[in-house]
């Protein structure tokens, strides 16, 4: 994955055929983090806090609807690859942060299939042939998402801090 | 010319059964962000500028404190307000919680 070129309206990356593929697949697992991994309070009880779990579950479950509608709608209107060259696409901001978060979940998601090992040494990897094409999901998503935040990287602003 | 209980010019208060005014505006809602050790540094921190508006030197120390501490108050709230935030961060994939101060 290249970037080719940067517009006010937003960003040309260059894809390789299987890079695309790849991209399809993601688009196709998302969601993979389980609603339960997203809790208003360490415990996951809610007590102490006046907030009705449910109605945030319900609320990050629309907005995980949304963004799935979003990125295979995407995808299919996205000029397929012809030949061997890859393929070009645009991406707006809009576009850029729904697949950060798409990308985010599917690296976790995947994450949690191989028993959450540690990221430097990869201690308790549970590698099974069931969850093995996990381990390269999960380096994917995290070499796409880095491409992604280098480009997008806004200048910093001291008067916001 | 009668006026209600209260004198002209303000307002009538009417209670809302079910909301508890004093609890929505409670400032003691902390938003804490804890250490999910798969997620991008970088991207960290892209999330806390976008949900925040922060700094990038604001949004790299409070992702740092995550990284080493296990967890970092992000901020202060009313209740109303840090469920906005901890809902963002949920829907970026972040592991945050709501904690009241106190």
């Amino acid at each position: 994955m290249r970037l080719v070129r940067t517009t006010d309206g937003g960003w040309t990356w260059h894809l390789s055929r299987p890079e695309w593929s790849l991209l399809t697949a993601i688009a196709a697992l998302f969601p993979l983090v389980p609603p339960e991994h997203h809790q208003v309070t360490r415990d996951g009880s809610g007590q102490g806090v006046p907030v009705d779990p449910a109605l945030l579950h319900e609320s990050l479950a629309a907005h995980t609807a949304e963004l799935q509608a979003r990125v295979r709608g995407w995808i299919r209107g996205a000029r397929q690859p012809s030949g061997r060259k890859g393929l070009v696409l645009r991406l707006t901001a809009a576009d850029l942060e729904h697949w950060l978060q798409v990308l985010n979940d599917v690296r976790v998601g995947s994450w949690l299939r191989l028993g959450c090992p540690d990221q430097a040494t990869l201690r308790g990897l549970e590698l099974t042939p069931a969850n093995e094409r996990h381990l390269f999901l999960m380096e994917f998503c995290g070499s796409i998402q880095a491409r992604f935040l280098e480009a997008i990287e806004e200048p910093d602003d001291p008067s916001t801090d | 010319m009668q006026f209600g209980s209260n004198p002209p010019g303000l307002p009538e208060v009417v209670s809302e059964p079910g909301v508890s005014s004093d609890v929505e505006l409670d400032p003691g809602y902390l938003v804490i962000c804890w250490d999910d050790p798969v997620n991008l540094m970088d991207y960290v921190t892209h999330v806390f500028r976008k949900v925040f508006g922060w700094s990038k030197a604001k949004a790299e120390r409070h992702m740092l404190q995550v990284h080493h501490e296990g967890r970092s108050v992000l901020t202060r709230e009313s209740l109303e307000r840090a469920e906005h935030y901890v809902h963002q961060l949920h829907q970026y994939g972040l592991h945050a919680t709501l904690e009241h101060d106190g």
